[in-house]
């Protein structure tokens, strides 16, 4: 549900940042741990974009997966289906090194 | 068409709102602490307790999608309180709290709870302003919780176990529990307690005070 606000935000940024322009495209760059779901901002972006410059915006998402390093024996491995075990020592955990991301990259807009 | 570059936060917003809440409960000399937990977990509970026990003042803000009950329990204690209702938003966001906050008399409290809406995905990606963020989590809500809500579990400053007074009757793993917490969050200590027989609040209390001072 937080996806609303979060939709919400994604719309507020791209308006500022091309103040009377029309938005034609934004690319938004999500972790696999940053707990935002694409089908669900694609969803609400229908609503919250209609009657904005964003309107019809293309939405374009760059995953990125969660990489983690081993607490224990400091192996760098990726998150595997959720598994949050070392596949090197076996050890439970690792400190996150990317996969939070949640942020815009870039937005098209037309020509002046 | 033209590309222009932003690289910007999607929660920015809130994130500034939320630094300017910290600088307001810092120069009021207040520590907020955001309570997270599923509903029925124990969070009014815990407050409720901590209040009792503590001995400093306090203040509160009650979040809860409808209703005044929790705030209504916790203005019994003779504690400032504000209820939040979000009308249906699944989390407590900066702006809420800093409209919250004004009407809420928080020169002389040390602590403000923060009780967010019981719920394990979405307020662990908005900030409050707030110093900890705590955890509760019940054993009757089983041992798989932090292997199921990574996101919540990792973001936690602090875990509190309730409802311990029932591990007698549920089957529940500690060991997996505690396995599963410090996968995804090494640092954060965990509160075994129970609210209802106080056993294991001591602790707690401790660290909070250690929080504050």
């Amino acid at each position: 549900m937080h996806e609303l606000a979060i939709t919400q935000n994604i719309v507020d940024i791209a308006l500022k940042s091309a103040p009377e322009r029309q938005v034609q495209g934004i690319t938004i760059v999500l972790g696999e741990l940053s707990g935002i779901v694409e089908d669900s901002v694609r969803f609400c972006f229908e609503v919250v974009a209609a009657d904005t410059a964003a309107k019809g915006a293309a939405l374009t998402f760059h995953k990125v997966p969660a990489h983690l390093r081993c607490t224990k024996c400091a192996f760098e491995f990726k998150l595997d289906n959720g598994d949050w075990a070392c596949p090197q020592c076996g050890n439970l955990g690792g400190e996150v090194l990317q996969g939070r991301e949640c942020y815009i990259e870039s937005i098209d807009v037309e020509d002046e | 068409m033209m590309k222009i570059k932003i690289v910007k936060n999607i929660l920015d917003a809130n994130d500034q709102m939320a630094l300017e809440n910290k600088k307001l409960f810092d120069e009021a000399g207040v520590v907020a602490i955001n309570i997270m937990a599923s509903p029925g977990a124990g969070k009014t509970s815990l407050i409720l307790k901590t209040i009792d026990l503590l001995g400093l003042p306090v203040a509160v803000v009650e979040g809860d999608i409808a209703s005044t009950f929790d705030a209504e329990k916790v203005g019994a204690k003779n504690v400032p309180v504000v209820q939040i209702n979000t009308g249906g938003a699944c989390h407590l966001d900066a702006a809420m709290i800093r409209k919250a906050v004004k009407g809420l008399r928080l020169k002389g409290a040390r602590i403000l709870f923060v009780e967010n809406v019981g719920n394990l995905v979405c307020p662990a990606e908005f900030k409050l302003g707030e110093s900890a963020k705590v955890v509760v989590a019940s054993v009757p809500e089983g041992d798989d919780k932090p292997y199921k809500y990574p996101g919540m579990f990792s973001a936690a400053t602090a875990i509190v176990l309730n409802k311990i007074d029932t591990l007698p009757v549920i089957d529940f793993n500690m060991k997996r529990f505690k396995n599963g917490v410090h996968a995804v969050n090494a640092g954060a200590p965990i509160f075994e307690v129970s609210c209802k027989t106080g056993e294991g609040l001591g602790n707690w209390i401790k660290w909070l005070q250690k929080l504050v001072s």
